[in-house]
């Protein structure tokens, strides 16, 4: 069984942006996709997203693909972490290692992304990765992408105008994202 | 022409040592645009006198804490007040689960850096989706 799992972002939920439109072209593909709903911002934290991930994780497969945007694809590293055994693909979109400058997203994101990770295993646990970023985005610059794109050893897929790859930047579809996985 | 959404208290009214004021350097960058602006708060009456809406260079919306604006019935009410589409406007708000459910109702919305009051970053967002 192919499967997916889908990660939103802070302050966030599994109907936005082009979460509903990606469930749906992948469902198309075969896949069985999970888009579980993280506590955020009252109770975001590694545990709990951890909790709420645990169910999907053991479902997942050499055939299966992680997707991650803002602080989901920040969570996809301890995920990956995790794993005893590599997924076929994690991409991480609008990603970022450091502190933003923003308190109201700082203070509840600093956990996940605070901490040494374990890049060996996180590279081995995932055949393929890939990383996007919008060349405009108003929240995450550039450069935390590309830092991201280094640890796991690859480059970053700039999306022209491209925004936080959000709703607010037209991105209720992201084909960019879908190509790369089908 | 877009109608920009502008959020109230802690963006467009700032706090000061003399109670509630206009942020100045914002009413200049949005002086600098043609648009028609809309200010947005949940200010009840007496909050409406105290952070100083009753003199405000623009229209100001309000439910009054009825719903808040973390409820899509708020922009929902607003637009049908003002004859807009969603497409018909834009809004900055510094309160990040106010901008996720604006966005829920397909308002272009961009989350305003309260703390660092960074106008360069919001001159950007408006020049760039205008």
């Amino acid at each position: 069984m192919k499967t997916a799992l889908i990660i939103h972002g802070a302050y966030g939920n599994p109907n936005e942006n082009w979460i509903p439109w990606l469930k749906t072209e992948l469902e198309k593909f075969d896949y069985e996709v999970a888009v579980p709903a993280f506590p955020t911002p009252e109770n975001q934290n590694l545990e709990s997203w951890l909790d709420v991930a645990s169910p999907y994780l053991e479902k997942l497969n050499d055939e299966s693909v992680l997707i991650g945007h803002s602080i989901g694809a920040v969570f996809l590293l301890s995920v990956l972490e995790k794993l005893n055994a590599p997924v076929k693909t994690t991409i991480f979109a609008s990603g970022f290692l450091n502190d933003l400058g923003n308190d109201d997203f700082d203070k509840i994101n600093r956990i996940f992304y605070e901490k040494d990770f374990d890049w060996q295993r996180i590279k081995q646990n995932s055949q393929n990765v890939f990383v996007f970023h919008g060349d405009n985005d108003p929240y995450v610059p550039l450069s935390e992408s590309e830092n991201l794109a280094k640890n796991l050893g690859t480059n970053v897929k700039v999306i022209g105008n491209g925004g936080h790859l959000n709703k607010s930047a037209g991105f209720d579809k992201f084909s960019e994202l879908l190509e790369v996985i089908t | 022409m877009k109608t920009i959404l502008v959020d109230a208290v802690d963006a467009f009214v700032i706090e000061t040592e003399n109670g509630f004021e206009i942020f100045s350097e914002m009413r200049e960058l949005l002086d600098t645009y043609p648009n028609k602006k809309i200010i947005l708060t949940g200010a009840n009456d007496e909050q409406y006198k105290k952070f100083g809406l009753d003199k405000m260079p623009y229209k100001v919306f309000t439910l009054k804490h009825d719903p808040e604006k973390t409820d899509p019935k708020y922009y929902e009410t607003m637009l049908a007040h003002f004859n807009l589409n969603a497409d018909d406007v834009m809004y900055f708000e510094h309160n990040p689960e106010a901008v996720k459910i604006a966005e829920s109702v397909g308002i272009m919305s961009y989350h305003y850096n309260h703390e660092k009051q960074d106008l360069d970053a919001l001159k950007k967002f408006l020049d760039e989706n205008l």
